[in-house]
């Protein structure tokens, strides 16, 4: 035992250095990290991590820091493959970098009326594409709070959807036609699971119980949409903001780690609020003015504002914001347009849309001086895999 | 958690020994598998010693925090938590059975509205009429009782409505005028028992009110026939008089309250529930009342409350605003005597937008063709 040092195969200097620092057996070394054994016996950091590494029980031979990580190859390797949900507006898929990833949450802010549910309805729907239409073949969780979810027409954005396959089935291959009649609106209302939350409380059971309840569904479960995260949480808490903030801040870890273990893209509609101005006094509808970078009634309207404040405001990997556009003038009817508030890795953009029978679709317009990216009309949007 | 002693405990909440005790002595299904039911209900009875007692106080709270009340590892904290979460999680239905499951609707006698809300008034939304004084809110309010009132025989839905009259405004004869001159309710019989399934209620106090959705929810199917329509009439004035402050700005926590045990009522009883809101002027914006250009003419309430509706529809003369900054207040009501009425949807899950001209007869709220 007491020659333990003896056996090491290090230098006979650096053993005499051990000897003359009180190391004598292996048990010395126990839980020694070699920067301090090497400053303990005065020897070599690359000779005090031999002598670590030799001692060491096999099972713990490797040492790993760094157990889990990837390399931003590796990651950007799975950035490339990214799926995502395709929202059949161009423009704004674009936007988007493609849709709304996977893996994601995804915040959708604006104002009343504006289509949040609308966008919300049409991406459960188009999530249900299949792989060889370049969709991602998942079935869609919906999270109400609010009641707004309409089912009627949900199932006219699916008509929609077929619809728009079943046009454009000449020009498919034959295995991707096949999938384009599979399609039906029945299956696909059947593979939209409908919860409806109608306090914080129900909301943060729904996303708790949500990893169990996606393991348990047939099919992969490749959406989640909760509308709105806003409702509940703007009236249940009395004033309470300290505890709202560690629900929130709970409720958007659990939302993080659902969107990135079961890959599945979180959509989290929130609403609007006003700040500054006159406090929440009257303004209903108001201000594209932020978004189309409208600066000229800013100081005498009330800004508005995503509501939840910072803490959430931290929450979402992306947040996109929905708003009406009048700066084309009185004339003109206002139209809608979203943009790309917050990004990790794209450019703030924005991007027009129109909500018709069949959904969430691009507009046509001729005004091309105000737009970003280029606008195709809504024949050509959420391409097939093979164009 | 501790909550508002104002405030009524959020909704699905539920004590945790009464979840406990459905846990029979299975196996959990979850993964970790290793941690009996029974033995979780052990942890209840441990939490119950140190305050937490209901489904909230668990979920609301981090695993951390619940592992160290109740003395656990982790592993069995956050499978409490999983356990908790499944038995109060609402039970998911899938969109088409929603889409078998008819839904009623309450027309509004306005057939390019009614076809653009897909049938009229949908039961279990809150749809919300905002428009200037005299737009005719009222009115159709009176139609849509008189219509859901009205018996089965003269297309009407035969059930009970509930009408909260803040302002005083409402006039049966004009109820039963608007039955028997649309609806042709003539028979002295009829147009009585169309009457009697009316129930008015009066109140000026919104947490009055509140108290009272509270409790409607016990006994709206008492009510003979059901109460398929619930009427606010008007909600802005009933929350401007609760408004505590100066610039007539209502508390939003309670609207939020309100909207929210709203919803739940219209939503689980299958109720429509239609409320009315007024307009503010507000001279430094370019905000808008729903999708029609009306410069400095904005709906009260906020925001939040915009948020809290499903469905709004805007009722307005056209550009009624803009001329009667040009008049004194006496010739502006000449002005809107004489001036085109619209009514817009400018806020709907389900319709598009559509936009109608209407006049305000003895006939109550009419589309001009």
């Amino acid at each position: 035992m007491a020659d333990d040092v003896l056996a090491l195969d290090v230098s006979p200097s650096t053993r005499a250095l051990l000897i003359s620092a009180g190391f004598r057996s292996k048990s010395d070394f126990l839980n020694l990290a070699p920067m301090d054994l090497a400053a303990e016996a005065h020897i070599p950091l690359s000779e005090a991590s031999a002598i670590v590494a030799s001692l060491r029980p096999r099972a713990l031979a490797a040492p790993q820091p760094l157990l889990g990580a990837q390399s931003a190859l590796q990651m950007l390797e799975r950035e490339e493959t990214r799926r995502h949900v395709v929202t059949f507006c161009r423009t704004l898929d674009d936007v988007l970098g493609g849709g709304v990833a996977l893996g994601e949450v995804t915040e959708v802010c604006g104002v009343p009326g504006v289509g949040k549910t609308q966008l919300a309805m049409q991406l459960g729907a188009s999530v249900q594409v299949p792989a060889r239409l370049g969709g991602v073949d998942g079935d869609a969780v919906y999270i109400d709070t609010e009641g707004s979810f309409m089912a009627e027409r949900f199932e006219e954005m699916c008509e929609g959807v077929r619809r728009h396959f079943a046009r454009m089935r000449g020009r498919l291959g034959p295995e991707a036609a096949a999938d384009a009649d599979a399609l039906t609106t029945e299956g696909m209302l059947q593979r939209l699971h409908y919860f409806r939350a109608y306090s914080h409380v129900e909301l943060v059971a729904a996303v708790t119980a949500l990893p169990g309840f996606i393991a348990k569904c047939a099919r992969p479960v490749r959406l989640v949409v909760l509308d709105s995260v806003a409702f509940p949480f703007r009236h249940d808490f009395g004033g309470d903001f300290a505890q709202r903030s560690r629900v929130l801040t709970g409720l958007a870890a659990s939302l993080q780690r659902v969107a990135d273990e079961c890959e599945v893209a979180i959509v989290v509609v929130n609403q609007v609020t006003t700040k500054g101005g006159r406090p929440s006094g009257g303004e209903i509808a108001a201000a594209a003015a932020a978004a189309a970078g409208d600066s000229g009634n800013a100081n005498s309207a009330a800004r508005v504002i995503p509501a939840l404040g910072e803490t959430w405001a931290h929450c979402s990997t992306s947040r996109l914001t929905l708003a009406w556009d009048d700066s084309l003038g009185e004339s003109v009817a206002p139209e809608r347009c979203a943009t790309l508030a917050k990004s990790p890795r794209l450019p703030t953009r924005t991007a027009w849309y129109s909500v018709v029978a069949d959904g969430i679709r691009g507009v046509k317009s001729t005004s091309a001086a105000v737009m970003v990216g280029d606008k195709r009309s809504r024949d050509d949007v959420a391409a097939p895999a093979e164009q | 958690m501790a909550h508002h002693p104002a405030l009524p405990p959020p909704s699905g909440d539920r004590a945790l020994k009464r979840i406990a005790a459905t846990w029979t002595p299975r196996v959990s299904m979850s993964d970790d598998a290793h941690v009996e039911q029974p033995h979780l209900a052990r942890i209840v009875d441990r939490l119950a010693i140190r305050g937490v007692t209901m489904a909230s106080d668990v979920l609301c709270r981090s695993w951390l925090d619940i592992a160290h009340l109740a003395d656990v590892d982790r592993t069995t904290a956050k499978l409490l938590q999983t356990e908790v979460a499944q038995a109060i999680c609402p039970r998911p239905q899938c969109a088409l059975d929603i889409v078998k499951g008819k839904r009623i609707t309450i027309p509004t006698q306005i057939p390019t509205l009614d076809d653009s809300l897909r049938g009229g008034i949908h039961v279990g939304h809150v749809t919300e009429l905002v428009g200037p004084a005299g737009a005719g809110k009222t009115q159709f309010c009176l139609s849509l009782a008189a219509t859901a009132a009205a018996p089965a025989t003269h297309n009407g839905l035969e059930t009970g409505v509930l009408y909260v009259d803040t302002e005083r405004r409402f006039s049966a004869s004009r109820v039963l005028e608007i039955a028997r001159t649309r609806l042709n309710v003539t028979d002295h019989q009829d147009a009585t028992s169309l009457a009697d399934r009316i129930a008015v209620v009066r109140t000026e106090n919104i947490e009055d009110l509140r108290s009272r959705v509270a409790w409607l929810q016990t006994s709206l199917g008492v009510v003979e026939g059901g109460v398929r329509l619930v009427v606010i009439d008007s909600v802005a004035a009933m929350a401007r008089c609760s408004s505590k402050n100066d610039a007539g700005i209502p508390d939003t926590e309670t609207l939020g309250v309100l909207a929210a045990s709203l919803k739940r009522l219209a939503d689980v009883f299958g109720v429509a529930v239609v409320v009315t809101n007024q307009v503010a002027s507000r001279a430094t914006s370019s905000a808008r009342v729903g999708a029609c250009d009306d410069e400095d003419i904005v709906a009260a309430l906020g925001i939040q409350w915009a948020h809290g509706v499903n469905v709004r529809v805007a009722m307005d003369f056209q550009g009624a605003l803009a001329e009667q900054r040009a008049c004194t207040a006496a010739t502006g009501l000449e002005l809107h005597r004489g001036r085109q009425r619209w009514l817009e949807v400018a806020k709907c899950p389900h319709a598009h937008c559509a936009r109608v001209a209407y006049r305000v007869t003895e006939r109550g709220v009419e589309e001009i063709v």
